[in-house]
């Protein structure tokens, strides 16, 4: 069996990834690259966007160990899932060329499991049941190049839905999102990390 | 158990994935896909580590539904097919050959049964003249996963109706109640897999023991049904003559001759690709240590070795089980 080290963490935005940083203690290695060699987290900025996400993953990915686990934590839109909800997300589909991921569910989490779909734009319109992002399906492009389906997660906390458009996301929010869910955050990467 | 269920877009209104859905007492996790291929058919998936905690995918089995069975693993007929509802076991033994050769763990189950009844049917008028043999239990244990997929209610009919054909249901499971709630069909046998007790504590994991599967096949013998005993893998290991003598014997003392349809056994056996992968994703396999030979591509114990536990097996089933039609399984 194989030994996991480290967990590799992928955000698109500082805003979301503050409070990680802070929760961690993650030093700043180069930029937008943070790590706490002690607690094995290394996490980077990759800022907006599938392509970007993809890049960002490929360069953790090289800069680390060959056997790490790889995480993407973000906000995504639901139609009717409450803002602030932490969703896992058992389905990755790229909105363009349609190709899915499936990340294996293997763990011990009372979190809701739901399908999500990365978008080149922001969806102001929820026409699925599913969650909708913008970097997922790239971060699990550039990841499962790498490692199998057993060490890819993504974790989402809802930031907008049909009441509430993303127009109304604010930095603020998006850090306080983040900040309640941490200990569920920290608590779901020990669980990724006994595989 | 399960806690995830993958299902084909184009099977998610089928009954039969509407039934499986309605048995799980607990809350699933359901995940639509495209094909199943998208989950079970992935590169660089860790077959140990999904085994842990393996998810179901209800998907339609398209092409081929049987395969021909080389004519050295008949059990007396000349036309033998295997068939395969489901993919991968909720047992784990160290020598399956399922973890060397389905990239996933995840047990993958095929709800399209009345397509396979079509081609069992076919099979069966097409060798109008001779018995046609159909064995299920290659790639699954055909009772353990029963509960969910109810194999035996569906599948034991079209041989009730159809005696021009014989039906291997193999199995190392006790989920024999189903079973036992039809009339025995004498055209049916509910074959048994064995190892010593010992072995199988070592080995088989989450196996039921041999007492349980002797008490399971004794049940089934009582009630009028026709069983096989399987002994392959063949394991050589300490004391080999007497503690497979004792199995026989065990056996033989709770099952008559009579209710015995045929004795089967065979070497353990691995195309080279398959066992090097089974060694690659499981490397503290006791099993390894078994001193295997490359055979002209074929992976088993010497031929010296093989001869010897041949002779040994065959004289003490004889010796317990006299009469009973006894098969060596060779490659
Ligand atoms: S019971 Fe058969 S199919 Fe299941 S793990 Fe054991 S050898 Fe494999």
């Amino acid at each position: 069996m194989h030994k996991t080290n480290e967990i590799n963490i992928v955000v698109a935005m500082k805003r979301e990834a503050m409070p990680l940083i802070n929760y961690w203690d993650l030093k700043e290695n180069s930029k937008k690259f943070y790590s706490n060699k002690k607690k094995k987290i290394n996490l980077i900025i990759s800022g907006i966007g599938k392509k970007r996400a993809e890049n960002a993953t490929i360069y953790l990915a090289e800069k680390t160990n060959n056997n790490s686990f790889f995480l993407n934590i973000g906000i995504a839109g639901h139609k009717n899932y409450k803002l602030g909800e932490i969703i896992l997300i058992s389905k990755i589909t790229d909105n363009k060329t349609k190709y899915s991921w499936y990340p294996s569910l293997l763990w011990k989490t009372k979190i809701k499991k739901t399908p999500l779909i990365t978008v080149g734009f922001p969806k102001i319109r929820y026409t699925t049941n599913f969650l909708y992002d913008m970097e997922a399906s790239g971060f699990f492009k550039g990841a499962r190049e790498f490692v199998g389906p057993e060490m890819v997660q993504c974790i989402k906390i809802i930031s907008d839905n049909k009441k509430s458009s993303i127009l109304n996301i604010s930095s603020n929010k998006i850090e306080n999102w983040i900040n309640n869910k941490i200990t569920i955050i920290d608590k779901l990467i020990k669980e990724f990390l006994k595989v | 158990m399960i806690e995830t269920v993958y299902i084909e877009n184009q099977i998610k209104k089928h009954p039969r994935t509407k039934k499986i859905l309605s048995r799980f007492k607990k809350k699933i996790n359901i995940v639509y896909c495209d094909h199943y291929g998208e989950i079970f058919n992935i590169k660089s998936q860790n077959f140990r580590i999904q085994k842990k905690k393996p998810a179901l995918i209800l998907a339609k089995k398209e092409g081929k539904k049987l395969h021909d069975i080389p004519k050295t693993f008949s059990i007396g007929g000349k036309k033998n097919y295997y068939f395969s509802h489901m993919l991968n076991c909720i047992y784990d033994c160290e020598y399956c050959f399922l973890q060397g050769k389905h990239m996933s763990a995840h047990y993958l189950l095929f709800v399209n049964y009345e397509d396979f009844f079509v081609e069992i049917k076919k099979k069966i008028k097409q060798n109008c003249l001779e018995k046609s043999y159909f064995f299920s239990g290659y790639d699954c244990d055909s009772l353990a996963f029963d509960g969910i997929t109810n194999f035996v209610d569906c599948f034991l009919p079209i041989f009730e109706k159809n005696k021009n054909a014989i039906l291997e249901l193999r199995t190392k499971s006790v989920q024999i109640h189903k079973i036992l709630k039809h009339k025995p069909i004498n055209n049916c046998i509910i074959a048994f897999s064995f190892t010593p007790e010992n072995i199988s504590k070592l080995i088989e994991h989450k196996v039921p023991s041999v007492k349980k599967r002797i008490v399971a096949m004794k049940k089934l013998a009582d009630a009028g049904w026709k069983v096989g005993l399987r002994f392959d893998p063949i394991i050589p290991a300490c004391n080999f003559a007497k503690i497979y003598e004792n199995l026989f014997k065990d056996i033989a003392l709770n099952i008559s001759k009579e209710s015995v349809h045929s004795i089967s056994f065979g070497m353990m056996r691995f195309p080279k690709k398959m066992f090097k992968k089974m060694i690659k994703e499981y490397p503290n396999k006791k099993i390894i240590s078994l001193n295997f030979k490359n055979n002209n591509g074929i992976y088993s114990y010497s031929k010296e070795v093989q001869k010897k536990l041949e002779n040994i097996v065959i004289k003490k089933l004889k010796k317990y089980m006299k009469d009973v039609p006894i098969y060596n399984c060779k490659v």
